[in-house]
């Protein structure tokens, strides 16, 4: 009985305990679903929504024909949960030769307190097949974009530039048109469920990316190549510290190519990441020179024809100024004295000018005055103010001597007098291309009227005359009227002196012209720093000037003037053997 | 023989059972002594019930296929859209190839050294001469 009384009792507990416990998980779950609270929302959505990243494609360079010369391409990147890693120690071994990483590296990433660690970023599909054959835990892939340079890693890096690992422009024409290039990510919201599949119906919100567009530049990238390979020979065979060539279209302002070589610490010379043509800047020597015979035409002190006494040396204040070879003195016309680049002469001329006119001059032909390309690092040379001159930089600065410009700036000079005296700013961007593959040509900067067309066609004449029987004689091209004068500037020393301590000067040579002169079609700079074999002009850099022009108009296929056309005997015989 | 087609109808008495009409009543114009009776709710109730319950079932197993429809439609979605990805960097990693075998560079380094050819010490360009 008593028995009985004690079973019941407990069947009776039992039964108000389970109820007891339903009554408060139907409390709960009433409480939960009827009356949420915010905190548990919150929770829930979090591991429900997801927030995709949508990055923007960023756009190609290509060069004027439509190459590329800069594309993204989805690469693996491989990163790893060091919490969830087993044995960090064989994981490091295994992806060592995989990843071409130091074992230990590898090992430091892995053993990391943190939850994410990258172990190699944008590696080849055959390494990250390889990892993955692994089936390393807590080790994982991504995809990202690497940024390629088909054409070949070196070919025009000095222009092209780099972009970050974040695909973002550092250096060249990626950081000049980031912004068109980068695009704009997007983000897309999504509910998600088990395995990361899109909850159909969930909330979403989706903010699309808008792909960079594609930069077509003005490059011509076998110009490039060209330009490229031709300054690498120069450079080694004169033995020179580096080396600059740019090839222009002077009318349109456009850079077809833009070469820049220079040495590394083991000596050899090599394609330099950085632009020197427009980031370094020296004294340019008598290739500066017509700037002085523009002004005195244009301001009508004087004519080519006009003829003045000269003399091989000249004394100005304190200051002696003579010309390479000691000729006593002469008669010389104006065209004579740039033909023979006698320093003399045009210092004689720019006298004639006078500091402020030679002055406004340098200015109106954009000496020291930003080029409008608007490159990183671009140097805008260095021009005193007019009330820094002393006595005798109005001869200085008449010789190329004594300020600073950019082989750009040097090269825009010519480009003014083949326009006909209308200064073009220097573009490199041609086009863009959208996604639809509309193109859109680049707005050109605004021509400035720098001396008029009568005195530019003069100076025309004079530079032809320079390379037909002057300095420049090296610069001639078979079949084609070339303008252009050589420079042989004097590079001065850390003491500020144009000697160093053992008495030995150091030069830089340049040659600039452009060509065919009836109807200049492209201009064209060579500027060799620091020849040791043959420092003249005339020598270093003019015969480099007459290979690239002929390679340019063959490429370019510019046929010679009609009433311009020669053959030499010597080709011709050549030829038919 | 219907009792309706040849003898007169007479009142229904309590408890009777009356049998149902069959045919189209005739006008009470001309037998006024006739009446429409009301058909009893307790019979169509039910089956209103059933019509619900089956409209119910029908509309929810409706619902719950066109749902089903749903997923696997946005799960081919998805899998479209991963298949796109994957195919248009194929495409860009093939353009890259492209654009490498091109390449200047290339070209001259496999003409040296696989194809044996020399660059020339001079190069010669040809100029046209002029025709008479």
């Amino acid at each position: 009985m008593l028995l009985e009384r004690s079973q019941r009792r407990r069947g009776v507990a039992m039964i108000l305990c389970f109820t007891l416990m339903a009554g408060f998980l139907t409390y709960r779950l009433t409480d939960l679903q009827l009356f949420p609270s915010d905190a548990y929302v919150d929770y829930g959505e979090q591991q429900r929504i997801r927030v995709v990243d949508l990055p923007a494609r960023r756009g190609r360079i290509l060069d004027r024909n439509g190459v590329e010369m800069a594309m993204s391409v989805p690469q693996w990147t491989i990163w790893a949960d060091p919490s969830q890693v087993i044995n960090p120690e064989e994981a490091a071994v295994a992806l060592a030769p995989i990843l071409e990483k130091d074992e230990l590296h590898l090992f430091s990433l892995l053993t990391e307190p943190d939850q994410h660690a990258y172990l190699s970023r944008t590696v080849p599909d055959s390494a990250a097949r390889a990892v993955a054959d692994l089936e390393l835990r807590g080790v994982y892939q991504v995809e990202e974009s690497a940024r390629f340079n088909p054409s070949g890693s070196l070919l025009g890096r000095s222009v092209i530039g780099s972009v970050d690992i974040d695909q973002i422009g550092v250096s060249g024409v990626e950081y000049l048109y980031d912004g068109l290039l980068g695009g704009v990510a997007g983000e897309m919201v999504v509910e998600s469920g088990h395995g990361g599949r899109t909850i159909p119906g969930g909330a979403r919100h989706v903010k699309p990316a808008v792909s960079g567009v594609d930069l077509m530049l003005t490059i011509d990238r076998s110009l490039q190549f060209e330009a490229e390979r031709a300054l690498m020979r120069q450079i080694r065979k004169l033995q020179a510290s580096s080396g600059t060539a740019i090839i222009m279209v002077p009318d349109t302002g456009e850079i077809l190519a833009m070469a820049s070589v220079g040495r590394n610490k083991e000596g050899h010379s090599v394609l330099l990441a950085e632009n020197r043509a427009v980031t370094w800047s020296y004294e340019p020597g008598s290739a500066m020179k017509p700037v002085v015979f523009s002004g005195v035409i244009e301001e009508g002190l004087g004519q080519p024809n006009h003829f003045r006494e000269v003399n091989h040396w000249l004394q100005l204040y304190d200051q002696e100024f003579t010309d390479h070879t000691e000729y006593g003195t002469v008669v010389y016309s104006m065209e004579e004295i740039l033909a023979r680049s006698s320093n003399t002469g045009t210092i004689q001329w720019a006298l004639t000018l006078g500091s402020a006119g030679l002055a406004q001059y340098m200015a109106r032909f954009g000496l020291g005055l930003p080029t409008g390309l608007g490159f990183k690092g671009e140097s805008v040379g260095l021009v005193p103010d007019l009330a820094d001159w002393s006595g005798t930089d109005v001869a200085s600065f008449a010789l190329g001597q004594g300020f600073l410009a950019t082989p750009l700036q040097t090269l825009l000079v010519y480009n003014t007098l083949a326009n006909g005296g209308v200064r073009v700013p220097p573009t490199l961007g041609h086009s863009v291309i959208d996604d639809d593959g509309r193109q859109m040509p680049f707005q050109r900067g605004e021509p400035v009227r720098v001396v008029s067309e009568t005195t530019a066609d003069k100076l025309t004449g004079m530079l032809v005359t320079v390379v037909r029987e002057g300095t420049g004689r090296n610069a001639q091209v078979e079949g084609y009227s070339v303008a252009g004068k050589t420079g042989t500037g004097l590079k001065a020393s850390s003491g500020g002196t144009y000697e160093d301590e053992d008495g030995r000067s150091s030069y830089t040579a340049t040659f600039a012209g452009f060509f065919p002169s009836e109807d200049p079609q492209l201009s064209m700079i060579i500027v060799i720093d620091e020849p040791q074999t043959d420092h003249y002009a005339s020598q270093a850099a003019a015969p480099l000037f007459s290979e690239l022009a002929h390679y340019s108009l063959q490429r370019l296929r510019i046929a010679p003037p009609p009433n311009y056309v020669t053959v030499s005997t010597t080709l011709n015989s050549e030829l038919v053997q | 023989m219907p009792a309706s087609a040849s003898m007169p109808l007479e009142q229904p008495k309590r408890g009777h059972r009356v049998a149902p009409q069959h045919g189209i009543p005739q006008s009470p114009r001309h037998d006024s002594h006739l009446r429409l009776a009301a058909v009893s709710t307790r019979r169509l109730v039910p089956t209103l019930g059933w019509v619900a319950v089956i409209t119910a079932v029908v509309v929810l197993f409706a619902l719950a296929t066109l749902q089903a429809v749903i997923v696997d439609r946005q799960t081919n979605l998805d899998n479209v859209n991963n298949e796109l990805e994957g195919v248009r960097a194929v495409n860009d990693k093939l353009r890259l190839n492209v654009a490498r075998a091109e390449a200047p560079e290339r070209v001259v380094t496999v003409a040296i050294n696989s194809l044996g050819m020399v660059e020339p010490e001079r190069r010669m360009y040809l100029v046209p001469v002029e025709l008479d």
